[in-house]
């Protein structure tokens, strides 16, 4: 026992505590029940209707999420005759894997690494959050349908359209801020002003990609209910229908993350010079993820009030407009490094 | 965009063959389809060719008509023209009244006005709703159903029943207007003034929704013609017919009120057109309140047919129970036919009677039924996600399209 | 202008009756009915409203109901463009056997598409319901009712589901 420094065994227990409870899988359940629960009751509130109500009535039915889980877990597994049975199994398991993987990267708090410290935080999130649609087109070609199959389609166009403006903006905060790491972004944050004045153009588009990503209104294409039966799962039933409806919240939750790191300033106005568990992960890191459930709750609210594009104004919107948007603001970065050195 | 391709001779030639083109049925359990099955071949994103199959709420109405009692063709007509029921029995009415040659009292023409403006305005609001579905926005589904509960309780204060009401009878209209209604009117509709406003700010001026309708579905005036639509749809496209101002029936001829008209006949005007006819219809409620005349509810062929205890009946309530004598009702031959405007279009009717106790041709051709080449003539050259847009903008209903 | 004159024109035999708005205009023979339309067209009925039949002993007759959008005096008549065909003799006068549509044959009329494209799904209509067949039209095909409902025109007097042998459960 001499040789396994128990600096190493407690090291590895705070990192599955950290991967496990926060902020890893359980606040990922919770917020995601609550996510999908306040998309529900802000549309309704808007509607003139309760939206859901009898599940939990004491608390305005907050649990309803918590109950359609359960009844997914329960339902029958139909799988098409004709289906591509290996593909329509492990791909809706696969997009949700991945897109939970990328957290293990964003960092909470100073404290915060998981494995290894690293200086290049922003670059394996990124790389990993960009694998997740991949595994949407092939769901969209597992089932034999072809509505999904021209759901696939649509995802498919749309993602090669908003991928490098999005890239184009992280570039640019990059630039500004000259380090690959999430937490010498926000030291640079807490230093002088928060990305968001620094480079609003950069904030535009990333808030734009970040709809488009996630699916919400008006970029619902892929899932879009009058055209399509419903886009990419038609044939799906039980849990993998679940899994395969909650993986937008899942991205969408990394997404706010990375924007309330690199432009809302992250853990601002905390100002840490202590390093250990409380002071250095767990209160900056629920400041953050207050931060990020804000920035969810205003884009989740979009449903109620705008209809959806359609496919080729959103892919020639996508190759103009926000290509050029994303252009200007690595240039106006470059500009404000020459300037203010 | 392909361009448009509109003579009939080519559409029906248009070579569908081989595996280049993807067929996609749209078909009857899909969200974006109402009761029938749309047949699209798709190049890519383009539509290529579009055949509508209807007839899957086929309920054989004229068959049934033909072989019922002249007043069981009521229920019959107003339960295929749901979101519509008054101006189906209105029609209907009209051309018995043709072959019976009676003539209601002015009271029973100003409330047959009533309830039938009423009715358009519930219809319109259906229409902009399914519309709003399609596109993707619920809120305007669930506004624009939520505000039809007061004009439909308006319609129970007035008629007995929600929808359905089976109002108005050969002679006049069956209950006169209780106490309460006038006040309780113009609370409704000083409500849908302001609501008019909402769905101004949030849906017609919209930046997607005009994205995605303007230019979408354009049919010209003089295809309108010749195509033969109806409805909102033809004052879309520019041309100035409505039955109400020319072939009046009812209070029409004493009201005044204009015929909205739009340039372009995309589906953009076809959105604009169902708003500001709601507006007219408000202004026409107004006027109807206002000058209300006096006098019986039935016309007095029918009241001096009346035994003692109806006549009671109707002195004490001023309700007209249904009268048992309807039942063995013959109008003396004769063809007749007649025109009314629903809100979708204008019903047509054409009766012809032998004296038997049943009629011995019903025939009626409904708007959605005359609004089905729209299909197969705008929707060609667009993309797939402008067929929801063009399907909605057309307010088609499918049970009254089979009848 | 006069309805009454300009119709007289076309043909001899018409009905007026202004008090139940019923105009009628009665072609005899088919041959006729493609220039008594057109004849139409040119005076300004551009749109067909409705297409049906009317089924007598003897004869079907098929009516096109027209009317117009554009010329002022003609927006508020409906015209009834009546042809009366006879039915031609059935094949098989045994009335218990035999298939029953070689009893009842199809009437064969002139389609009017080319000259009112609006009277395409109205014809189709027609066709199914009374047994009209239309030559001309381009796509002459069932429009409502399903395939065990082929050749039993349902709307003719002579229907009954026990002679169509239609399965009702």
């Amino acid at each position: 026992m001499s040789f396994i420094p128990i600096s190493l065994i407690i090291w590895l227990i705070e990192d599955l505590l950290y991967l496990i409870i926060f902020p890893g899988l359980v606040t990922i359940l919770v917020l995601v029940i609550v996510i999908i629960w306040l998309e529900r009751k802000i549309a309704a509130k808007v509607q003139m209707r309760f939206g859901p109500l009898w599940v939990s009535k004491k608390i305005g039915g907050a649990l309803q999420s918590l109950a359609d889980l359960l009844r997914y877990s329960f339902q029958e597994v139909i799988i098409p005759e004709k289906a591509d049975r290996l593909a329509f199994i492990l791909a809706p398991g696969l997009m949700f894997a991945f897109a939970t993987i990328a957290l293990i990267f964003i960092p909470v708090g100073p404290y915060y690494s998981v494995l290894f410290p690293s200086y290049y935080t922003i670059l394996f999130s990124l790389a990993l959050i960009i694998i997740t649609p991949i595994f949407a087109i092939t769901v969209g070609w597992a089932s034999d349908n072809k509505f999904s199959f021209i759901g696939a389609l649509r995802e498919g166009f749309l993602l090669i359209s908003y991928e490098v403006p999005f890239l184009l903006s992280v570039v640019s905060m990059i630039i500004i801020f000259r380090t690959y790491d999430y937490i010498s972004a926000v030291q640079s944050q807490l230093n002088f002003l928060p990305g968001i004045i620094l480079n609003p153009l950069a904030a535009l588009v990333m808030l734009i990609v970040m709809i488009r990503t996630t699916g919400r209104f008006p970029f619902d294409i892929t899932e879009a209910d009058s055209e399509l039966v419903l886009g990419l799962f038609t044939e799906y039933s039980a849990l993998f229908f679940g899994v395969g409806m909650a993986t937008p919240y899942v991205e969408l939750y990394n997404f706010s993350l990375i924007f309330s790191l690199l432009f809302l300033g992250g853990w601002w106005p905390l100002n840490i010079n202590v390093m250990n568990p409380v002071y250095g992960l767990f209160l900056p890191g629920l400041v953050v993820v207050i931060k990020a459930f804000i920035v969810m709750a205003i884009l989740v609210f979009l449903r109620a009030v705008y209809p959806r594009y359609r496919l080729d104004q959103a892919v020639r919107s996508g190759w103009s407009y926000v290509l050029l948007l994303s252009i200007l603001s690595v240039i106006l970065s470059v500009v404000e490094v020459m300037f203010l050195r | 965009m392909s361009e448009k391709i509109f003579n009939i001779d080519d559409l029906q030639n248009i070579n569908v063959e081989g595996e280049k083109y993807i067929i996609l049925q749209i078909g009857p359990s899909h969200p974006g389809s109402g009761h029938m099955r749309i047949k699209v071949w798709l190049d890519g994103d383009i539509i290529v060719k579009v055949d509508p199959d209807i007839g899957f709420v086929h309920r054989t109405s004229e068959w049934l008509s033909e072989r019922r009692e002249w007043i069981k063709a009521i229920p019959i007509v107003e339960r295929i023209m749901l979101p519509d029921t008054v101006h189906a029995n209105l029609a209907y009415v009209l051309t018995v009244e043709k072959l019976l040659s009676i003539e209601p009292p002015p009271r029973a023409q100003y409330l047959r006005s009533l309830v039938a403006e009423i009715n358009r305005i519930t219809s319109h609001l259906y229409g902009i709703g399914i519309f709003g579905i399609f596109l993707g926005s619920s809120t305007v589904y669930m506004w624009a159903f939520g505000d039809r509960e007061p004009f439909i309780d308006l319609m129970e204060m007035l008629t007995g029943a929600r929808i359905t009401t089976s109002y108005i009878i050969p002679g006049g209209v069956r209950w006169d207007m209780p106490n309460g209604f006038k006040e309780r009117a113009e609370t409704v509709l000083q409500y849908m003034e302001r609501r008019l406003k909402d769905y101004e700010d949030i849906w017609v001026k919209n930046p997607v929704v005009q994205a995605r309708t303007i230019n979408v579905g354009v049919l010209k005036k003089e295809d309108a013609i010749s195509l033969g639509v109806v409805g909102p749809n033809l004052r879309a496209s520019g041309v100035y017919y409505d039955t109400r101002k020319h072939q009046p029936y009812a209070a029409y001829p004493n009201l005044d009120f204009e015929i909205p008209t739009m340039k372009n006949g995309d589906s953009y005007d076809r959105l604009l057109i169902r708003v500001e006819e709601i507006k007219q219809s408000i202004r026409m409620i107004r006027q109807i309140l206002k000058d209300l005349p006096e006098g019986k509810i039935v016309a007095d062929q029918i009241y001096n047919q009346l035994n003692p205890v109806m006549k009671k009946n109707y002195e004490e309530k001023k309700r007209v129970m249904f009268p048992a004598f309807m039942i063995h009702m013959r109008p003396p031959p004769g063809e007749a036919t007649a025109k009314v405007e629903a809100g979708r279009g204008e019903i047509f009717f054409y009766i012809k009677s032998t004296g038997d106790k049943y009629p011995y041709r019903f025939r009626w051709v409904t708007p959605s039924f005359r609004n089905l080449p729209f299909f197969t003539h705008v929707a060609v050259g667009h993309r797939l996600a402008d067929l929801p847009t063009i399907y909605g903008s057309i307010d088609y209903f499918p049970p009254e399209a089979d009848r | 202008m006069n309805i009454k004159d300009e119709l007289l024109k076309i043909s001899s035999n018409i009905v007026i009756d202004e008090k139940k708005a019923y105009y009628k205009i009665v072609i005899e023979e088919s041959a006729k009915i493609f220039d008594a339309a057109n004849s139409l067209k040119n005076l300004g009925f551009d749109h067909v409203v409705s297409v049906t039949g009317v089924d007598y002993p003897d004869k079907v007759e098929v009516i096109w109901h027209v009317s117009s959008y554009s010329v002022e005096d003609l927006k508020g008549i409906n015209l009834a463009l009546t042809l009366p065909v006879k039915k031609p003799e059935s094949v098989n006068q045994n009335e218990t056997q035999g298939n029953l549509a070689s009893k009842r044959p199809p009437v064969t009329v002139p389609s009017l598409v080319k000259i009112w494209p609006s009277a395409s799904f109205n014809e189709r209509e027609a066709f199914e319901m009374f047994g009209i067949l239309f030559e001309g039209h381009p796509d002459l095909r069932y429009l409502m009712l399903p395939e065990d409902f082929y050749e039993t025109w349902p709307m003719r007097k002579d229907f009954t589901y026990q002679r169509a042998k239609v399965f009702i459960e």
